[in-house]
């Protein structure tokens, strides 16, 4: 009988990985070299070593399908969201700089990136003053054809990174409505992405003491209070949500407080009901 | 008390292209071989550089610098990357690893010290427990270049679930950066290792209490190691890394 075993055990690693999991296969064979050459699985050592590391890989390789929960992707686009802003941040300033060089009146004028990278789509006084209504005489230098084509690439990107960013947020939106539908209407679907980022895993979050929610993304302050003694951060990055912001600043470690403990109970909820 | 879970990368980022690493190395001294130097079984020594013989010519486990000698290829053992290789560098009298080795690797993260360990033990066998799913994916592909790795997804903390696949070990690595590490050694060494076997940790003293000092957080380990392990050796492992101390054990 257990030569037989062996036999498809041999021919087929995938079945042999299936059995193990389900634990029937004959486990005193596979971790025995000794034993699984004279039993006949193998024909030395050598093939020992290399039936083991293809078994191995395949029951990793299994257990890793399994591993998959849906805030995985979400994570890497939250993360994605936090990078992509501090580029349009940084592009935003240089297009500014680059812009109000040319056309100062018009740059005092606007307010945000999305406004820039429109307004550039034709970069010329001629028509962006007639854009923002602007009469007065230009203070700014000359450029010529060659400067508004460049102007005009840098402010398609930058547009196209705007539009990326709304894209991403759309989908994290989404995702975290069905991932966690009660945190999401009580945070905002965008800080229930960061919760759960910073923790780690829905799972995490879900198993966290409140008192550690009411922390999270002030790890440094936090690590620098239990090293030093310093002051223990009141907030990390639940900071965002309004009903700290609303509060008085002698207000907001209690206000903090009461979010995370709501945070936790909600975040538990959704979690059981739907892991 | 708290309980926190920070992000931790699982990956290590560090790849800088950065070839200057004169200041980091200061506390090793220029050797004075020309040529590739045997300083233990497997592992080679040129210069300030230690280098293991590839088992898998042709590949790469991270940005590893190779040197060609005919046919061979010898990976150069970055310490940047690789607590052990700080650890010999500083003089650890002993590396129990040969060719015909069997280890168990605890915290194996993506293999950049398995690779290294599995070239030496290139007849052995080298099980690598790694927890992250992450981590372990990177470890995959250095496992399918090397077929002495026997990649195994489970915590280190329940020895039981991989005991199917272990055989008795000649040496238990560990480096997993947890609260209880002592603990995770000791149970793991008792679950498979064989008589008069080895043990090394890199004990990281901020990962067990970032209160105390990390003096007082190894003389605590100490006492837990001694229970089990004689202790052969002990390093600091700067300036590579801060507050980690190597320890090769032996089994009572
Ligand atoms: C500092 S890294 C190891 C680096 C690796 N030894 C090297 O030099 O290439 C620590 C690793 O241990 C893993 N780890 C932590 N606790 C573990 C546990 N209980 N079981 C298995 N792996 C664990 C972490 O996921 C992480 O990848």
């Amino acid at each position: 009988m257990e030569a037989n075993v062996i036999k498809t055990f041999n021919k087929d690693v995938e079945k042999a990985v299936i059995n193990y999991i389900k634990g029937e296969q004959p486990r005193k064979v596979i971790n025995q070299p000794s034993k699984a050459v004279r039993s006949g699985l193998v024909n030395n050592e050598k093939e020992y070593t290399e039936y083991l590391n293809e078994f191995a890989i395949k029951l990793v390789s299994h257990k890793l399908k399994q591993s998959f929960e849906p805030e995985i992707p979400v994570i890497q686009a939250a993360n994605a969201i936090e990078e992509i802003d501090k580029n349009i941040n940084i592009l935003y300033e240089r297009l500014r700089e680059l812009y109000t060089l040319y056309y100062p009146e018009a740059v005092r004028k606007v307010r945000d990136a999305k406004q820039l990278a429109r307004l550039l789509e034709d970069p010329e006084r001629k028509e962006v003053s007639k854009k923002l209504r602007i009469t007065s005489k230009s203070i700014g230098y000359e450029y010529g054809k060659e400067e508004f084509e460049m102007i005009e690439e840098f402010a398609d990107e930058l547009g196209d990174l705007i539009e990326l960013r709304k894209k991403l947020e759309d989908y994290v939106t989404m995702k975290m409505k069905k991932i966690a539908p009660k945190l999401s209407e009580l945070a905002g679907p965008m800080l229930a992405a960061r919760l759960i980022t910073i923790a780690g895993s829905f799972k995490r979050l879900a198993l966290m003491p409140s008192s550690t929610i009411q922390v999270l993304g002030a790890e440094k302050a936090l690590f620098r209070h239990l090293r030093t003694g310093a002051k223990p951060p009141k907030h990390g990055i639940i900071i965002q949500h309004s009903s700290i912001q609303k509060a008085k600043k002698k207000d907001r470690g209690k206000a903090a407080r009461k979010l995370s403990n709501k945070i936790s109970i909600i975040v538990r909820s959704d979690y059981f009901e739907n892991p | 008390m708290i309980t926190l879970k920070t992000r931790e990368n699982p990956r290590f980022s560090g790849r800088s292209g950065t070839r200057s690493r004169a200041s980091e190395n200061r506390k090793f001294p220029r050797g004075k071989d020309k040529f590739l130097r045997e300083i233990s079984k497997g592992i080679f020594r040129k210069g300030r550089n230690l280098y293991t013989k590839s088992a898998a010519p042709g590949t790469r486990v991270y940005d590893e610098r190779i040197l060609k000698k005919g046919r061979s290829e010898f990976r150069e053992w970055d310490p940047r990357r690789s607590k052990l290789s700080v650890a010999i560098m500083k003089g650890l009298p002993k590396v129990p690893i040969n060719e015909d080795s069997v280890v168990l690797y605890l915290g194996a993260a993506n293999g950049t010290t398995v690779s290294h360990v599995a070239d030496i033990a290139f007849n052995g066998r080298v099980f690598a427990v790694e927890f992250s799913p992450r981590a372990i994916m990177d470890l995959i592909f250095v496992a399918k270049d090397r077929n002495n790795i026997i990649p195994i997804l489970e915590s280190a903390f329940h020895p039981k679930n991989y005991k199917g696949l272990l055989e008795p070990v000649d040496l238990v690595y560990q480096d997993v950066a947890q609260k209880n590490q002592a603990e995770i050694l000791i149970k793991n060494c008792k679950a498979f290792i064989k008589h008069g076997g080895y043990a090394m940790i890199a004990v990281k003293a901020r990962s067990i209490d970032v209160t105390k000092k990390p003096v007082i957080v190894f003389k605590e380990v100490e006492r837990k190691l001694r229970d089990e392990f004689h202790i052969i050796d002990k390093r600091r492992l700067e300036p590579f890394k801060k507050d980690h101390m190597f320890y090769l054990l032996k089994m009572k």
